[in-house]
């Protein structure tokens, strides 16, 4: 089984095919960041005009690379949302009127359940585990039962953990992407110098919060008359070690309730662009190792938003019978929870898909 | 390719550059089956079934397609990319032929369809397309159909002075819009009102003209406007 997938929900425009042993065929991603450097930030208009300008050549090239042609497809995949609507739409035009000439089906894939699968794509990791999906656009802790099964644990009540690491990277004049600039000033950087605030840090439950965080660097900067390269290396690690006690503390919250809950202690798994932090990862590979289980967490290709993950999520909808109708509208806001399984019983004794929750 | 239809040209045209969604089939240059809906949110919902209700009704399939037109703004943003993007997506799939008209020269087509400079007094036609904000986009074109100048986008203000005579006929989803401002009451009378919105048919009909592959422009939006984006403070000091 081989599924086409494209992803334009924000500023990669990218291809792929992946095939359903989990081999990933062909895989392009190009990625808009010199066209949004000068604005500091992703320009939605902007971004849009630019999948367009480049969609349909990167995909003809991945059919190339993968030396396949339509007809040896058995679907097209396309995250329908969440995203940025003018460049998902971009994505999801191109895949209807791929599977509609190729009388293919299309599969809209949640944006978010391709982060939350991709370590089944990476790792061959079984149903269920513990999720904490972290981006530029979102934070939050799920349980994840099966294909379309999500329990929400929680998530942050005001920033994702991504965008705080962008706006203090701004602050910090660091560089864009913030995120990765942000991270190697850190490694240069005393984080024991700057003590910032823990929000949620010790108290019950799975929430985050960052903005706090995030206006606590900028009064630390505020407070340095001339800041130095090294007093802003200092505060980049002091950030980046605060946010990994909340990481970790959260998760540990997490992991007890799972356990309880599923009677198995893991595993652990990462996922998204803050992922891709190393520093991150190992604490959270330490606090897997202290509760007797694992940390999985996707190479980082396949942390930031490509399309390897559209297709396999994708192919794991296509391959329990699931496809989308051709009319199908996008959504710029489209919460994991409210997804559906496809009908196939993940795993036995699964529980059942808990009621519709707000996010 | 097909046996059956080796001589026939087969055109798939789609619009949703504006305020209605249109796909029209022609074969050998007639239209054979077509769908129109005034709309100006929901193209992307429906313009795949609208495609299929359209090769249904004229019995084809998308491998008798010969030839894709599309038209390429100005419009709606996003409009005009959902066409795009659905219009190129079936030339890679199908690697047929893609034409591209500027949705100007569309109503202009248009217009000249419905007859209108077969009046005595021979006017050149204005064609104004809402711009989703204050401005108009506008283009002439003289009786002949040809353009009078380039595409551009310009205030209420600015309109009077960039029409191509005082007594121009106005086509368009803007032109309405147009004729009540002040200084234009001369063209309330003027407006073609069966030229509002841009239509697949006729755009299936100028690509099944072998001229079209001269007239053609690239697969490419036309969208005389920038994003609305500023610079941040910083960057903009510099």
């Amino acid at each position: 089984m081989l599924v086409l997938g494209i992803e334009t929900s924000c500023d990669e425009t990218a291809a792929a095919v992946v095939r359903d042993d989990r081999t990933i065929v062909a895989h392009k991603v190009l990625s808009q960041i010199t066209e949004h450097q000068a604005f500091g930030g992703v320009v939605p208009e902007i971004a849009a005009r630019s999948h367009l300008e480049h969609l349909d050549r990167l995909i003809a090239a991945t059919m190339d690379e993968a030396e396949l042609t339509f007809r040896d497809l058995d679907g097209v995949a396309a995250t329908s949302g969440p995203g940025l609507i003018g460049g998902v739409l971009v994505g999801v035009m191109t895949a209807k009127a791929l599977a509609a000439v190729n009388d293919l089906p299309f599969l809209a894939v949640n944006h978010l359940e391709g982060h939350a699968l991709t370590v089944r794509l990476s790792d061959d990791v079984d149903f269920p585990y513990l999720l904490l999906l972290v981006s530029g656009g979102h934070c939050q802790l799920l349980a994840v039962d099966g294909v379309g099964r999500y329990q929400r644990y929680g998530g942050t009540v005001d920033d994702a953990a991504g965008e705080a690491f962008d706006k203090s990277a701004k602050l910090l004049d660091l560089g864009y992407p913030g995120g990765p600039a942000l991270e190697q000033a850190a490694k240069q950087g005393d984080a024991g110098r700057f003590a910032l605030p823990r929000p949620m840090k010790g108290r019950p439950g799975c929430d985050f919060s960052f903005s706090g965080l995030k206006t606590a660097v900028r009064q630390a900067l505020s407070e340095i008359e001339v800041p130095s390269l090294q007093d802003r290396r200092d505060l980049a690690a002091s950030f980046q070690a605060a946010v990994a006690d909340i990481l970790e503390d959260r998760c540990r919250n997490a992991l007890a309730r799972f356990r309880a809950e599923r009677g198995q202690p893991g595993p652990l798994v990462v996922a998204g662009g803050v992922a891709a932090n190393a520093a991150l990862r190992a604490r959270l590979d330490r606090l897997a190792g202290e509760v007797d289980t694992r940390l999985v967490a996707p190479p980082l290709k396949l942390c930031t938003d490509n399309a390897a993950m559209i297709a396999w999520a994708g192919l794991e909808r296509l391959r329990l019978g699931d496809s989308a109708p051709l009319d199908f509208p996008a959504r710029p806001r489209w919460p994991l929870v409210e997804l559906q399984p496809p009908g196939a019983r993940p795993y036995p004794g699964a529980p059942p898909v808990p009621e519709r929750q707000d996010a | 390719m097909t046996a059956s239809t080796s001589a026939s040209r087969v055109i798939l045209a789609i619009d949703t550059s504006g305020s209605a969604g249109s796909a029209a089939l022609a074969r050998d240059g007639r239209v054979t089956a077509a769908r129109f809906e005034i709309r100006t949110r929901g193209h992307a919902e429906r313009l795949l079934p609208m495609i299929s209700e359209v090769l249904e009704e004229a019995e084809t399939g998308y491998s008798d397609i010969t030839g894709l037109a599309v038209s390429v703004g100005p419009g709606s943003f996003t409009g005009v990319r959902v066409g795009l993007a659905t219009a190129r997506a079936f030339a890679l799939g199908l690697d047929c032929p893609l034409l591209c008209l500027d949705s100007f020269s569309l109503l202009a087509e248009q217009a000249h369809e419905a007859g209108y400079n077969r009046t005595a007094e021979n006017s050149p036609l204005a064609v104004l397309i809402d711009s989703r904000r204050q401005d108009f986009f506008l283009r002439s074109y003289a009786p002949s159909g040809e353009p009078l100048g380039p595409p551009l986008s310009c205030t209420p203000e600015e309109l009077a002075g960039q029409l191509p005579t005082a007594h121009p006929w106005l086509a368009g989803d803007a032109a309405a819009r147009a004729a009540t401002l002040p200084g234009l009451e001369m063209t309330a009378g003027r407006v073609l009102e069966s030229v509002c919105h841009c239509d697949a048919r006729t755009l299936a009909r100028w690509a099944s003209n072998p001229r079209a592959q001269e007239q053609s422009l690239p697969a490419a939006p036309l969208y005389l406007r920038a994003p609305d984006v500023s610079y941040p403070n910083k960057v903009a000091a510099k």
